[in-house]
């Protein structure tokens, strides 16, 4: 069957999202071109405590993985919920998107998205805090990555000091 | 159609909500002249297609082809191949009252667009068929209607799939060919094909199997052809063509009763018959179709839309043209021809098992083949699209009160434990089942938990192989569901046997749980009686560690500890180890004699087992915190590495060291082994002898073992289609047109392949840099190579210039020798030379490891079974026998198609007749499986 196009029906797993990393050094295009030939993942939504060992047990079932690289806060150095994965081959990254993504590790529902390759810097938080850029501005309570929002914890912050 | 959600259309952040259909929605509305609608239209042509139909299941993902009209991109053809491939492969995903309407409809369309893009609708109606079985008699309505209605469209519509499926004959796709056979008989139920050609059809293939010297794969494949397509075009033949019928199961019967079935047992899920029988799929099948033909054809589980339509198709004015199918003829037998491999059929429920208000299909009725069948149909069509997958098997309908989430379950658990292999990868499977405990969150969970309870009872005759997939699926799905399980179920059991299968699942599974989650996690989430089998916190061990007694050695590991601390340079670190004294014959049990073992340098130091074993003790102790710091160590001193290991002794010291530190984290040393073979510090073969060396005995029935031994032959047959295609690609640029069996269809003649011509040339070459593991591995590790250029080499062969000197030497030569060619081609040929050499010498290496893992175990079961006769056991009485052999049997079922190349030089040097006959008997059934 190899020989026939396959239709859309069975790639939208695969497909690109419609995220766009903006700091992306090239033109809308080259990221494009490389995100459809990218051969690692964006992991979100982790808990700040899950480690490299449990990430890689979940994704080498979908192939066999070249590396991890966890997300750091920009500040404190330790992981703040995201991470690359990168795989040897396209098929196998393709594999993990279509069979990890919206499911669960250490209890949270993880996401995955296509990444245009890891290039140094990109490990760390882009907050201003130095976490991940949700997590400034979070209202809920999140055990697994710190408690509430980085913004919410100052803006309380500040009250108390008002207050005093 | 951009999509997963727009959840970061408001911004950079990641928003985590599960549910996705509000942004779904708005998706929708989004600017279509966005970039990416310009760009697929280059780049992924197939997502063009993919367009939205109201009213249909696959409306999650919002995609408005009139929006691309705006973009002036796409010119009318292409429009209408876009709005065709919908309409057409969503036909019928649904199925509702509305269906009877929309294929009227549907067929005038086609009728008013045929004159214009008749290839189109011939194309993409052939694509149906051949990727969207499971809906294949809609398929055939639909065309049944057109023929009806247009006068020359069954004749040009047949003409085009005959070509196509002839095609697939010629090809070998035998999913292919079984759909077209499908599809044509039931083309005799829409009038376009008379009974009388599809019995001709029949019984050409059934000839096929009366042909002798040809492998049983091959007349099992054309017998269950016809099987399969029986149960669409019985009812009419016995009504039209009876005796005819009647003739050809005979015939088939007649064949099925006379075929060998060595290679049952290999393939059974259970080794025990109770209390349900692993029927070999082509008797089970034709206990179905003698059952049905008994109760005259009538079935009651096939969708036939084409009766809706009994005035336009049957009626008797009806003016068209019933066409006969011409004669076609099978291709003949060519050796290398992989024929699909025999099946069993796997059943774990009876009717017994199901809630009382449910009928499930006896095992011999064909309803019980069609719903399974239909369910399997699903899987293989919709394997990229877990969504989607569940959705559609939901969806199922039946005339019957059938209990389906039972009949979902028992599928997806035999195509998870199919052996050889399952069909897709085991994730899937997994993530299926979650996608379905979602979709129905009240009825199918308590199925599967009685699937596992049953399962669980039933491990003691479940074999190796499926135990591990089991695992491996149940700690995936508990950690799905935080960890909860009725595990006070299970404590009746935690008095036997240690090696017991069940307490093997269970220690497995908890091993599993906590390299998903975390030590504590485990401690957590099982009852005070599971803790014996909880497995060791996964923490690193310091054999050199201060302490009151030190072991000999450790002064040297705390200096190099720190050292390696200071992130000091390879050149350090040697000088140290030089310094190590030899250890005096009372502590000699680490050493052995290495300098007779390496006389190619005996004017250089060879490095002793407690030097390898100090250096890289403290390096991996160092390295302990995590995979990438430890990766990071291994890299930063790969050159040291490559001086300190040479000989099979040395790589094999480096494992045992390894095991010393983390004999309490499998899956580091999983993953530390997979990087010392990648980065070529040990080799396979060196993995496969420390395995089973006798420091690993008693952790042999632990699965993490055979994960890695997987994982190392798995790199291997890697890097050997690695320079195959190489070859295979080269061979094309040079359109070599000598038809030299190297390409792996050919792969029964690779035994005696031009292998021994070419060893000669490759024997002495030493791996280049090209024929590593793994290119990436290495190359980030370019700034230590130059840095460490001051020590001397122990491999010439790791300069890169003395290689390409080489590489340039051979090819004067060459060109001398050769009659003047034009420069580019005497590159490619050149090149094409070298990756033929690497290609044999990397299949030398693929067979000897073979050799050497099952000599190996012919040499652990041998030893077993006489230490058994000593002792008076009964060895089959001990798990551990299970446990080893059932690896024996799972290492040639993985690797068959490898196995196989070299099958005659195994079956001439090990597998001989003065082995014990339980061995020789798991080759036997093995070779019986291409027989």
């Amino acid at each position: 069957m190899s020989d026939l196009s396959v239709p859309f029906l069975f790639q939208k797993s695969v497909s690109l999202s419609s995220y766009r990393d903006r700091r992306f050094s090239g033109g809308e295009v080259e990221q494009d071109k490389k995100l459809l030939q990218s051969t690692t993942l964006y992991v979100g939504n982790l808990s700040f405590y899950t480690t490299e060992e449990q990430i890689h047990e979940l994704f080498s079932r979908a192939g066999d993985v070249k590396r991890i690289i966890m997300g750091l806060d920009k500040q404190s150095k330790t992981p703040c919920g995201f991470c690359f994965v990168e795989y040897y081959t396209r098929s196998d990254a393709e594999q993990a998107m279509r069979y990890i993504n919206q499911t669960r590790l250490d209890d949270r529902i993880i996401r995955t998205d296509w990444d245009a390759g890891f290039v140094d810097g990109r490990q760390y938080g882009r907050g201003k805090s130095g976490g991940q850029v949700r997590d400034e501005y979070r209202q809920d309570y999140d055990p697994g990555r710190g408690g509430y929002g980085k913004r919410i914890v100052q803006g309380k912050e500040m009250e108390k000091g008002g207050v005093i | 159609m951009t999509t997963k959600g727009g959840r970061n259309r408001n911004g950079g952040g990641y928003s985590d909500d599960d549910d996705d259909s509000h942004n779904k929605s708005q998706q929708h509305q989004r600017s279509s002249s966005s970039r990416h609608h310009h760009h697929y239209r280059h780049h992924h042509r197939s997502d063009r297609r993919y367009v939205q139909q109201p009213n249909q299941s696959f409306q999650q993902q919002s995609y408005d082809p009139n929006k691309r009209r705006k973009l002036g991109g796409l010119n009318d053809e292409e429009l209408t191949e876009d709005k065709l491939q919908i309409a057409l492969f969503t036909l019928g995903q649904k199925i509702d009252s509305t269906l009877e309407q929309t294929l009227r409809d549907l067929c005038t369309t086609l009728c008013n667009d045929l004159s214009k893009h008749k290839k189109t609708i011939f194309d993409i109606l052939n694509q149906c068929i051949q990727l969207v079985p499971e809906r294949v008699t809609i398929y055939s309505t639909l065309v049944g209607l057109l023929h009806a209605s247009v006068i020359t469209f069954g004749s040009d519509f047949l003409d085009t799939c005959v070509s196509a499926f002839k095609e697939s004959l010629l090809s070998y796709k035998f999913e292919i060919i079984q759909r077209y056979i499908r599809f044509f008989s039931d083309l005799v139920n829409v009038k376009l094909l008379s009974p009388s050609s599809i019995l001709a059809l029949y019984d050409t293939l059934i000839e096929a199997a009366t042909e002798t010297n040809i492998p049983q794969v091959r007349t099992d494949f054309f017998v269950s052809c016809v099987l399969i397509a029986l149960p669409y075009s019985g009812k009419i033949l016995s009504e039209k063509n009876n005796t005819e019928l009647s003739r050809l199961l005979y015939t088939i019967d007649k064949y099925i009763y006379n075929r060998s079935k060595i290679h049952t047992p290999i393939l059974q899920v259970w080794s025990s018959m109770e209390p349900h029988p692993q029927e070999e799929y082509l008797d089970c099948l034709l206990a179905q179709i003698k059952r049905l033909n008994q109760d005259e054809w009538a079935e009651s589980q096939i969708f036939r839309p084409y009766y809706s339509y009994a005035d336009t198709l049957f009626s008797d004015v009806s003016a068209s043209i019933v066409h006969d199918l011409p004669t076609l003829n099978i291709p003949e037998h060519r050796d290398g021809i992989i024929y699909p491999p025999p099946k069993i059929v796997f059943r774990m429920f009876d009717y017994t098992d199901v809630p009382e208000e449910f009928v499930l299909p006896g095992a011999h009725a064909i309803e019980r083949y069609l719903i399974e069948d239909e369910i399997s149909n699903i899987l293989h069509t919709y394997h990229t699209e877990r969504k989607d997958c569940a959705v559609q098997l939901t969806q199922i309908r039946s005339n019957n009160k059938i209990p389906l989430n039972y009949m979902i379950v028992e599928v997806i658990f035999g195509h998870l434990f199919m052996l050889p292999r399952p069909h897709h990868l085991e994730l899937f499977y997994g993530s299926l089942l979650l996608e379905l405990c979602k979709l129905q969150p009240s009825t199918l969970p308590p199925v599967l938990v009685q699937a596992v309870e049953m399962i669980f009872e039933r491990l003691n005759t479940m074999k190796t192989a499926c135990i591990e997939r089991f695992v491996k699926w149940f700690s995936y799905h508990l950690s799905n569901f935080q960890f909860t399980w009725a595990w006070q179920d299970w404590i009746d059991c935690l008095d036997e046997n240690p090696e017991s299968p069940k307490i093997k699942f269970i220690r497995e599974t908890l091993q599993r749980c906590m390299r998903l989650s975390f030590h504590q996690r485990v401690i957590e989430i099982v009852p005070e009686q599971f803790y014996k089998l909880v497995p060791n916190k996964p923490s690193p061990v310091f054999k050199f560690e201060e302490n009151d007694a030190p072991v000999f050695g450790s002064e040297y590991a705390q200096l190099l500890v720190k050292k390696i601390k200071e992130r000091a340079p390879a050149e350090d670190i040697l000088r140290i180890l030089n310094t190590v004294p030899s250890p005096s014959k009372d502590d000699s049990s680490l050493v052995t004699p290495s300098s007779s073992t390496v006389t190619q340098s005996s004017n250089e130091l060879t490095y002793t087992m407690v030097q390898i074993d100090i250096f890289v003790s403290s390096l991996l102790w160092v390295g302990s915190k995590s995979f990438t710091h430890s990766f990071a160590a291994l890299a930063k001193y790969h050159q040291l590495f490559k001086i300190l290991i040479e000989s099979e002794e040395q790589q094999i010291q480096v494992l045992k060291s390894m095991y010393e530190v983390w004999p309490n984290h499998q899956q580091m040393m999983v993953v530390l082994v997979d990087k010392l073979v990648k980065t070529q510090i040990v080799e396979c073969s060196a993995v496969a002898n420390w395995i089973f060396s006798s420091e690993l005995g008693t952790e042999l029935t632990n699965f993490y073992i055979w994960e890695i031994l997987s994982s190392t032959i798995e790199k291997m047959n890697r890097q050997v289609e690695k320079h195959h295609n190489e070859l295979l690609d080269l061979r094309r640029q040079l359109n070599i047109s000598t038809t030299v069996q190297l390409a792996s269809s050919a792969s029964l003649q690779a035994d005696s392949m031009p292998t021994e011509a070419a060893t000669a040339s490759s024997i002495d070459e030493k791996p280049s840099d090209d024929a590593k593991m793994d290119e990436g591995e290495t190359s980030n590790n370019d700034e230590e190579k130059s840095k460490s250029s001051s020590l001397k080499r122990r491999r010439e062969s790791d300069d890169d210039e003395d290689d390409d000197n080489e590489r340039k030497d051979s090819a004067e030569k060459m060109q001398i020798s050769q009659p003047p060619i034009d420069e580019a081609t005497a590159k490619l040929q050149e090149k094409y030379e070298m990756v033929e050499e690497r290609l044999s010498h990397a299949r030398e290496q693929q067979k000897k490891l073979y050799l050497i893992v099952f000599q190996r175990f012919i040499m652990t079961l041998s030893d077993f079974l006489n230490e058994c006769e000593t002792k008076n056991v009964d060895p089959v009485s001990t798990p551990w026998l299970k446990w080893i052999m059932e690896r024996l049997q799972e290492i040639f079922l993985l690797y068959h198609e490898q196995v196989f190349q070299y099958v005659s030089t195994f079956e001439s040097l090990i597998f001989t007749s003065d082995i014990d006959f339980s061995i020789l008997e798991v080759f036997q059934q093995f070779c019986a499986l291409r027989a």
